[in-house]
């Protein structure tokens, strides 16, 4: 759960951006880190293995600024997306605040996708927290390859396969030319400290 | 439920009073509180510090957590010394209770067996409050 | 409350839009030329892990040919710098009567010894309250013990140097623990200060006299 300090009236907030393997996860925060690298002042720090893959995590914090006379310090996460770095991905999950949910729209991963929406869920259960309750905002990554004549699916399709539960915010992006990342980031942002407004009234 | 932890502003300050006397006291550089989630609670330093804490708290959150995982694969339930030493500065870990961390950045004129004894007191003082 | 929330959301998406807007047509379709993301502050793992792997303990490159005498001494001394527990230091004591035992001739290494001993001594009972500095004069005591043992051939005047040396960081660390230095010593109930300065004290005479005594006979002798 995001950090609140009353006395320096800084809240830090978790988000992590969550989905399979090579679905574009660390390529969204590789992305905000180039563009906004001037104005965000943090650094962003990634633990891989050979061959870019995501071992750990990647981190990318971003100062706000003031909202309510307090100081909001968003942390950025990603996970590995790998089936087999699951322990990892619980480590990182612990207290989240926000989720960005990247699915990749290529039609051979659309079970990928499926199943990583179930581990997020599983591993959320571990922590005994419900996906419902925790801001989420989910991606519809890489639609740029339809130009390449790669086969995408549908937004219905993803739609249906994912969010029909959840009933998210749902965008369609490219994280390699930057289509619509800023637009998931802000939303993702806006959900999770709204969510905590609550808390933020009741601390002040 | 997940635990959260939540401290009113008198627990901050007596948090930061106890790190004081007895770490930066010493002659430690840095000394961070953190969770295991990777927020900072306390960050006190000795005035000549410059680190990216904020980086520092993911990894070495995310660090704990593996060697953590470590220790049950191989049947402990914990490693009770977790220290990585470095030419000029080292880094000392505690585990306050299941969700807090103390991180302690030192250089050579700290001796690492008092500083253990030192963060143990304050770590016994930590516990008395929150 | 409804009113709030939708205040902090204004607010919160203003600031965002400060912070992240996109100049260069917002969202577009419009494909960007397809630069790869240049990898961000990796983590240099493997190169620093051959750094750190480099034996780095002074006390460690100084090996001698033969097995010093003062090894077992060497190894307790490491031990306490990671853990000061009562079974460390007791094993760094028992080592010293050991080598008073094995040296009760040699005036100067016996005072060292005894050096040795009081300031062990000292941060036993003190503890978490001993002085910070004090593991670094007993590694400075160590350094000059090591020196006259490592050179069989030293000369007694060399060797009174090297114990006279050592005397004064000893008398120097006793000011800075005395009363005009507080330090962290009285805030602890229960620990009776004054008696181990008398130790210490006592100690430190011993070791004066001795040490004044072999002076003045190796006058003598000349």
């Amino acid at each position: 759960m995001a950090l609140i300090n009353p006395k320096k009236k800084e809240v830090q907030v978790k988000i992590v951006y969550y989905g399979p393997g090579r679905g574009g996860k660390t390529t969204n925060l590789e992305y905000i880190n180039k563009k906004f690298k001037e104005r965000i002042k943090g650094e962003m720090t990634t633990v891989k293995t050979y061959g870019d893959r995501t071992l750990f995590f990647d981190f990318l914090p971003v100062d706000i600024g003031k909202i309510k006379g307090y100081d909001i310090k968003v942390q950025f996460y990603t996970v590995p997306g790998q089936v087999k770095y699951n322990a990892t991905r619980k480590l990182v999950l612990r207290g989240v605040d926000g989720i960005v949910f990247v699915a990749d729209s290529l039609v051979v991963r659309r079970k990928m996708n499926i199943l990583s929406l179930q581990n997020l869920n599983e591993n959320l259960s571990s922590f005994n927290r419900r996906i419902f309750d925790v801001p989420i905002v989910l991606q519809y990554n890489k639609r740029d390859m339809e130009k390449e004549g790669i086969p995408l699916l549908s937004v219905e399709t993803l739609e249906n396969d994912l969010n029909k539960q959840l009933k998210a915010p749902s965008f369609v992006a490219s994280a390699l030319t930057g289509q619509n990342v800023v637009t998931t980031m802000k939303k993702a942002i806006s959900l999770t400290v709204a969510s905590l407004q609550k808390k933020l009234e009741l601390g002040g | 439920m997940e635990y959260t932890i939540e401290l009113n502003k008198k627990q901050f300050e007596s948090i930061e009073n106890i790190l004081k006397e007895e770490l930066i006291d010493l002659g430690v550089q840095t000394v961070l509180l953190i969770d295991l989630a990777g927020n900072i609670l306390v960050n006190l330093d000795d005035g000549k510090s410059d680190i990216d804490i904020y980086s520092l708290a993911a990894l070495a959150a995310g660090n704990f957590g593996a060697v953590s995982a470590m220790a049950k694969v191989i049947g402990e339930s914990d490693f009770s010394l977790l220290f990585h030493k470095g030419e000029k500065e080292s880094i000392h870990f505690s585990k306050i209770n299941e969700d807090l961390l103390l991180l302690t950045i030192f250089g050579k004129d700290v001796s690492l067996g008092f500083l253990r004894l030192k963060t143990a007191e304050a770590m016994r003082k930590i516990l008395e409050i929150i | 409350m409804a009113t709030n929330k939708d205040d902090i959301t204004s607010d919160l998406d203003n600031r965002l839009d400060e912070l992240f807007g996109e100049d260069d047509g917002e969202d577009s379709f419009v494909p960007e030329k397809k630069e790869k993301p240049q990898p961000i502050k990796q983590s240099k793992a493997s190169s620093d892990a051959k750094e750190a792997a480099k034996p780095k303990q002074k006390a460690v490159q100084k090996q001698q040919p033969m097995q010093s005498p003062l090894e077992n001494l060497k190894s307790s001394m490491l031990e306490m710098d990671w853990e000061l527990t009562d079974e460390v230091i007791g094993k760094f004591l028992s080592e010293i009567d050991k080598l008073k035992t094995k040296y009760s001739s040699d005036k100067m290494i016996f005072s060292l010894l005894q050096l040795h001993e009081s300031m062990a001594k000292y941060i036993r009972s003190k503890k978490i309250n001993a002085h910070p500095d004090s593991m670094k004069l007993v590694h400075s005591v160590f350094e000059g013990l090591d020196k006259i043992i490592a050179a069989p051939n030293m000369t007694e005047d060399e060797k009174k140097k090297i114990a006279v040396g050592e005397l004064k960081l000893f008398k120097a660390f006793k000011q800075k623990i005395g009363p005009a230095v507080k330090g962290a010593a009285p805030r602890i109930e229960g620990i009776d200060i004054e008696a181990i300065r008398k130790v210490i004290k006592a100690e430190l005479s011993l070791f004066k006299e001795e040490l004044l005594k072999e002076m003045k006979s190796m006058r003598i002798g000349r």
